[in-house]
């Protein structure tokens, strides 16, 4: 048996890395990370500290127990309840961390694990010289960290719960569930940390930075409670370098897929890829030009007033009106009686799974709106099973409160009867029996029950794994009363996969022509499927520019035609009204048109570079495989769409184009598709080098796109 | 009366109370009734706009509004009226555009004059102000928009709309699907609003409230333009057209269109690094220093960036409003580190904010008389990114007299001897219920006024080709400032810039434009920076680091901060460099199609040089003569248009050491050129397209 060398003469191991090298200084339980440049910028502490309910926090130094030969170290730590076997193992060119823990008596309840801190307070953390983070969180994506003030990321499914003294308030849950993984840098090197499982904590990654000192927290609000008979691990993290901030992410998110964590999405039915529609933002706009008040009422107003069907049919004859095409219908927010009792409204809609039916039978998918965390007092589900509701610690229920007013009791999962309560709404808003829906749109996941509540069953999951349990629960549920629903849903972090079918990439915050395709470029990244680029709210910046860009990367999303939004304003939380021109209304349509022709799917490779504004997607299959299904072109003034027989153009000013040509592409025939003549062939083009070269005029007006026929070589 | 007289472009075909004018492209037809509560109905061409000339006095409408008689000049109309017991003459002037109108009466407390107004079927407004360029009316319910330089009107629905980030043309377009009718002050008000206009079902109602200072006597109203046009450019043209000429002003210098680099970024994110409070930009001040801006110019010379301009921003002062200078942060003197970098061939200008004064300061301890007060007599407050300041009270002479001292010694040679100032801060209006000195100065808008002339004067007067920065697009204050500051921007917006540069460009034609960086948003580098080379004067605000976005509530003043890449480098360079060749085209009416992303000064006559985008504002190609230079942002197939005649034969990349590298080109579609290019965000610097002699 090897001896287990003490502190005092244990040794320093040195560990190489891609950038810099790292130090196990096992005399000092410390991992060092030193820069390229020879600055040793993290000193973090391998001690980590436990904070409990109801004891005091208190840690005695780790002693290291095994140096695994340089490659695997156990360090032993103890505090006045718990003893602690700390791992660091290196593996590859990452080092990973993570303690296992054992009571000496039962019952004490853990508020949270800090990570590099050997005592009770921030100061007590790793000291670190690290001067920038990445995160893959949109809409923020890092900053330099402060020398002093408190910097913090929270990265997880809730969104972002306001702190005052935080400098880095974000949406952690809201836009996508951001990656478990931060780059850090220090002078030209970076190094990812990234926690490598779906912890029940609340956050899957938790860092403080503040004076200097940084910490890994993993927060149980109680709901831990370990026995001395079963040892707990607390959540691996790893630390790994990279060339640079991107690098370093996709060599953790790399290694989630190759180590199984992470598994692709498979399913995929024909219809997924939109265009969709949903009728949200239509309400809130003609809600602001039709009101009778100077003042905007919010959205609780315009839902009772324009979510109905005389609305619903205004929308869509709007949209033949303008030859605006989608595929998929939402049926947001406002077609059930409450959250909670998820029947429909028959003031709203008087038969609304014959409202379903008529839309089905024009072609068109349905997905009706689903708030699985919120419950309305009155509602239902929770007037006979108040039991399905988290409990504060008090015992009282807890709710949150939406639009001012909307008080909402938030669903226990880890009860049974939420489950079963969620899998009959299920089942009613998709079987033939019910509704008859096509799918479910899940929304306002980012605020589910906070940590320090109180569960029925904590056991089941609680945190990151509460939601991972509860998603995974409604998509099979789903799948098992109708295996060709569609799930639309927000996730992004690869540890969610297989939990949706089509990733939403929710809200725009602000008035950000770029906005949505860095937060797709985020899910991308995560491997997280086909995006619905969404739309809400619907900016007018939107309309035609982000349109021409959403068609080649993702399936694209209309909440608003009749009105847009102008961004963010005082008055108006999302933004004054404002009609489109029935120029854009053309150009919208037209780039609908051309989706049609090749809509996105999962078997194709899709490119978002959001810095250099490159948007494509290749066929891996078919005749044109390897080659764009659908590409932007002309600093993304047009767009084409290829299948096999042509490509399909929309410009959206008047440009000279260079359209890529299949290989081999002969008998290439240009014609411009004019809205009331029909095709009219042009002769002024010219190949050169593989691309077809003509001069587009706008996509509105009687010019409604352009067709590039072309023969394949057999 | 004549039953029909020819008087110019003006008809009267019946009586009096008819009207005809031609007015340009537009006919403006009055049917007068002098019963009721209408005057006259104007409309151009069918079917109807319909104005009503009755005016409201606080509050009342004078419904009892007889003619009393109508004199007809040239381009003139005055219409003698009585009403409520008070005698009005309402002056009608037609413009090449529009018409002109404004009433002049004896006043006795007069709080409030509402100026009849239009109906119509508008359902959408554009405003010309810094950010929002148009939104939907309701349909119904009534929309107070108020267009004025104050900063936030809380009790208006503008709010932070009406004239946040610069001084807005007093200028709204509304639009009824068929045209748009533009209503625009021609004069500045003394009122304490300024373009006020009720917006209600339809119906559009210009105010002037005087509720916190009665007027008396003789009462001329700010003459009011009311113009048709098919665009929203259309309707900026017409208000340009109809202003009274401006008055002289200094010739431009060379330098003003150098590009600019401004100290403030830098100040702000060493500030949030070295103290860790992202929220305010106030404190920024004390982080400004010789050392810092040298590090920049060093940093920024090491990509190939060399502005030609410093902004020295808030903070070379010891404190906001007392104006001496913080030697000590200039190695022992402000003077000499100025003369120094002008001997290396900067030009400097200083900060100067004319209302703000530090509560803390020497000169408002000191000198609380030199300060605004309220109706207590207490010091006014305004709050600025977290800190309480108080106002200058410019309407006491000896006030005038110690600001003008200080201006003077900023630029006059014997003094600091700065090559101008940057003004900054004149949002900050004091509100017009505060206690002025002497409310003869002026009040609201006209004390704004009065204070920018006398600012300028003092600058002027010290250092005649001294320059100065203004965020405004107000033509009725275009004799105060040299070149237009483009301001800070609200948001992520790619657009907003270019915005404001087109309505500076339309409004204050020729005139130097600084495109301005704040919030330096790393998020619209690559969209913006080209179409801003092209729009104006570039201008960097921080040497090491762009802001990470700025979420409104939540957010990080001037974004949190992202340590530059060598990408965003040179793409900064390449811009810069295309402005070096474009750099005295003139950028009167920019052609700005935010539909069609296409970006151009107005093209070229008898070979003029001028400056286009491609691609979406990708590339930016700048023609000369026989040579085109651009740069591009994307790699791919550039088409590049050819003007007549202009035949190719060489195209070279040309790399940052200057190297020369000879590209494949075809001519294609008749007149342009295609090669592959290389993007500007790596190796390529540019390229030259040579023409045949």
């Amino acid at each position: 048996m090897r001896k287990k060398p003490m502190n005092a003469d244990a040794k320093v191991f040195k560990i190489p890395l891609e950038r810099g090298h790292a130090e196990v200084d096992c005399r000092q339980a410390v991992l060092r990370f030193v820069n390229s440049a020879g600055l040793t910028y993290y000193q973090f502490k391998l001690s980590a500290t436990i904070e409990y309910l109801d004891a005091p926090s208190t840690n005695e130094p780790a002693v290291l127990a095994d140096d695994g030969g340089g490659r695997h170290f156990v360090f032993r730590g103890r505090d006045g309840l718990t003893d602690k076997e700390i791992h660091l193992e290196a593996r590859g060119g990452a080092i990973d961390y993570w303690v296992v823990a054992r009571p000496r008596r039962p019952g004490a309840a853990i508020l949270c694990m800090h990570y590099g801190q050997d005592g009770p307070g921030i100061s007590d953390a790793s000291p670190h010289a690290i001067e920038e983070f990445f995160i893959l969180c949109p809409d923020r994506y890092g900053s330099s960290i402060p020398r002093q003030g408190k910097v913090c990321f929270k990265l997880g499914v809730p969104s972002f719960r306001f702190e005052k003294d935080n400098n880095f308030p974000h949406e952690g849950g809201r836009a996508i569930i951001s990656p478990y993984f931060a780059a850090l840098r220090s002078g030209e090197d970076w190094l990812g940390v990234g926690t490598m499982e779906i912890p029940t904590s609340e956050y899957g990654l938790n860092m403080t930075f503040l004076g200097g000192c940084a910490v890994t927290d993993f927060c149980y609000g109680g709901n831990l409670t370990l026995s001395p008979e079963t040892p707990f691990a607390f959540p691996r993290i790893t630390f790994q370098p990279g060339d640079d901030k991107l690098a370093a992410t996709r060599t953790y998110i790399d290694r989630l897929y190759r180590e199984g964590l992470a598994v692709p999405n498979e399913q995929w039915e024909s219809d997924w890829g939109g265009p969709f529609y949903c009728f949200f933002s239509d309400q809130m706009y003609t809600y602001q030009v039709e009101r009778d008040t100077q003042e905007m009422q919010g959205e609780m107003t315009m839902t009772e007033n324009y979510c109905n069907e005389a609305f619903l049919q205004r929308c869509l004859e709007f949209l033949v009106r303008h030859a605006i095409g989608f595929k998929v219908i939402i049926i947001d927010y406002g077609w059930f009686v409450m959250n909670g009792q998820w029947r429909p409204n028959i003031k709203r809609f008087a038969d609304f799974k014959a409202t379903i039916a008529k839309l089905q039978a024009m072609g068109k998918k349905v997905l009706v709106w689903y708030s699985p965390y919120f419950n309305a007092e009155k509602s239902t589900n929770y007037q006979a099973h108040p039991e399905i509701g988290v409990k504060k610690r008090d015992g009282t229920p807890f709710f949150v409160t939406r639009f001012g007013s909307e008080i909402n009791y938030q669903s226990d999962f880890t009860h049974p009867a939420m489950r079963e309560l969620c899998r009959s709404d299920l089942e009613f808003m998709l079987s033939p029996q019910g509704l008859n829906a096509d799918g479910i749109k899940i929304d306002c996941t980012h605020q589910p029950p906070t940590i320090d509540n109180v569960f029925h069953d904590p056991s089941w999951g609680t945190g990151e794994m509460f939601h991972y349990r509860a998603s995974k629960f409604m998509y099979d549920a789903a799948k098992q009363i109708k295996p060709a629903c569609c799930i639309n849903a927000t996730a992004g972090n690869p540890l969610f996969n297989r939990t949706y079918d089509v990733h939403r990439i929710h809200d725009a915050m602000e008035y950000n022509l770029d906005a949505y395709e860095e937060r797709a470029w985020a899910a991308w990244m995560c491997g997280a499927g086909i995006s619905d680029l969404d739309d809400w709210p619907s900016y007018d910046l939107f309309t035609v520019r982000a349109n021409l860009r959403k068609i080649a990367y993702g399936a694209p999303s209309l909440y608003a035609a009749m009105r847009r939004g102008t961004g963010r304003r005082p008055k108006a939380s999302w933004g004054y009204a404002v009609t489109p021109s029935q120029e854009e209304l053309e150009l919208l349509g037209s780039l609908y048109e051309v989706y049609a022709k090749a809509p996105v799917d999962l078997s194709q490779a899709v490119t978002i570079d959001p810095f250099r504004k490159v948007f494509c997607r290749r066929y891996s299959a078919g005749p044109l495989a390897g080659f764009y299904a659908a590409t932007t072109l002309a600093g993304n003034q047009a767009v084409a769409v290829y299948d096999a027989q042509a490509a399909h153009v929309v410009s959206i000013s008047d440009i000279a184009v260079a359209v890529p040509l299949p290989r081999g592409a002969r008998d290439v025939r240009l014609a411009m598709l004019d809205r009331s003549r029909g095709a009219v062939e042009i002769a002024d083009c010219q190949v050169i080098d593989d691309s077809l070269i003509f001069q587009a005029r706008r996509c509105s007006g009687e010019v409604k796109c352009y067709r590039i026929a072309y023969a394949l070589p057999s | 009366m004549p039953s029909h007289r020819d008087n110019g472009d003006i008809h009267i075909r019946r009586s009096g109370l008819d009207l005809t004018a031609d007015a340009g492209a537009y006919r403006f037809e009055f049917s007068g009734r002098d019963a009721g509560g209408r005057l006259f109905d104007a409309y151009c061409p069918q079917p109807v706009l319909t104005m009503s000339f009755v005016p409201a006095v606080n509050g009342q409408m004078m419904a009892d509004f007889t003619v009393t008689g109508v004199e007809v000049s040239a381009r003139t109309a005055t219409v003698a009226c009585r009403a409520g017991g008070v005698s009005l003459a309402l002056s009608i002037n037609f413009t090449p555009c529009g018409l002109v109108y404004s009433y002049s009466f004896d006043a006795a407390g007069l709080a409030k004059l509402e100026l009849g107004g239009i109906e119509g079927q508008f359902f959408q407004v554009c405003n010309f102000g810094a950010d929002l360029s148009r939104m939907d009316l309701p349909a119904t319910a009534a929309m107070d928009l108020q267009v004025s330089s104050r900063r936030v009107q809380y009790d208006k629905f503008f709010q932070l709309d009406g004239g946040n980030f610069m001084m807005p043309p007093y200028l709204l377009a509304f639009f009824d699907r068929r045209r748009y009718v533009g209503l625009g002050l021609l004069g500045v008000s003394d009122a304490a609003n300024a373009l006020d206009v009720r917006a209600s079902a339809g119906h559009l109602g210009v105010s002037f409230d005087y509720a916190r200072g009665p007027k008396s006597g003789r009462y001329d109203s700010p003459p009011l333009l009311i113009c048709l046009a098919d665009s929203p450019v259309g309707i900026l043209q017409a208000y340009r057209d109809s202003l009274p000429p401006a008055p002289p002003r200094t010739a431009e210098q060379a330098w003003w269109r150098r590009a600019i680099y401004t100290t403030w970024g830098d100040q702000v994110y060493r500030k949030h690094i070295a103290e860790g409070r992202f929220q305010a930009e106030a404190g920024a001040e004390k982080h400004l220093s010789a050392e810092m801006i040298d590090a920049a110019l060093a940093e920024l010379a090491s990509h190939d960036i060399r502005p030609g301009t410093i902004v020295i921003d808030e903070g070379w002062s010891r404190s906001l409003g007392d104006w001496d200078a913080d030697d000590a942060k200039f190695a022992g003197s402000l003077r000499q580190y100025i003369r120094h970098k002008q001997a290396e061939g900067y030009r400097i200008v200083l900060h100067f904010n004319p209302f703000l004064v530090d509560a803390a300061s020497s000169l408002a301890v000191g000198h609380p008389q030199f300060l605004v007060a309220d109706t207590a007599g207490k010091p006014c407050k305004v709050a600025r990114s977290g800190r309480d300041y108080c106002l200058f009270d410019w309407s006491r002479p000896d006030v005038r007299e110690h600001l003008c001292r200080k201006i003077a010694a900023m630029v006059a040679p014997a003094a600091l001897g700065a090559d101008g100032i940057k003004l900054s801060g004149v949002k900050f209006l004091s509100d017009p219920a505060d206690v002025l000195a002497e409310r003869a100065y002026g009040v609201g808008e006209r004390y704004l006024l009065a204070v920018l002339e006398d600012i300028s004067r003092a600058v002027k007067q010290a250092a005649p080709e001294a320059t100065i920065f203004l965020a405004c697009l107000n033509p009725l204050f275009s004799h105060c400032f040299d070149i237009v500051r483009l301001g800070n921007t609200s948001e992520v917006n790619h657009d907003l810039y270019v915005q404001r540069a087109a309505t500076a460009s339309w409004l204050l034609p020729g005139r130097p434009i600084d495109t301005d960086d704040w919030a330096c948003y790393a998020k619209v580098l690559g969209a913006t920076t080209f179409i801003k080379a092209l729009a104006g004067v570039p201008n960097i605000f921080s040497a090491f680091y762009r802001g990470d976005g700025r979420l409104k509530v939540q957010g990080a003043a001037g974004g949190s901060p992202i340590r530059m890449s060598a990408e965003q480098y040179r793409v900064i360079s390449a811009a810069w460099k295309m402005h070096e060749f474009s750099r005295d085209i003139d950028r009167s009416n920019l052609r700005v199609d935010y539909d069609r992303m296409e970006f151009s000064t107005p093209p070229a006559v008898d070979g003029q040089p001028f400056a286009r985008t491609y691609q979406g504002g990708n590339t930016l190609a700048v023609y000369r003569g026989r040579d085109i230079h651009l740069a591009s942002l994307l790699e791919a197939k550039l088409i590049i248009d050819l003007p007549d005649g202009f035949e190719p034969i060489r195209v070279e990349r040309v790399d940052r050491a200057g190297t020369r590298q000879k590209v494949d080109f075809r001519k294609c579609l008749g007149n342009k050129i295609v090669f592959d290019a290389q993007s500007s965000r790596d190796e390529a610097y540019y390229y030259h397209i040579q023409g045949a002699q």
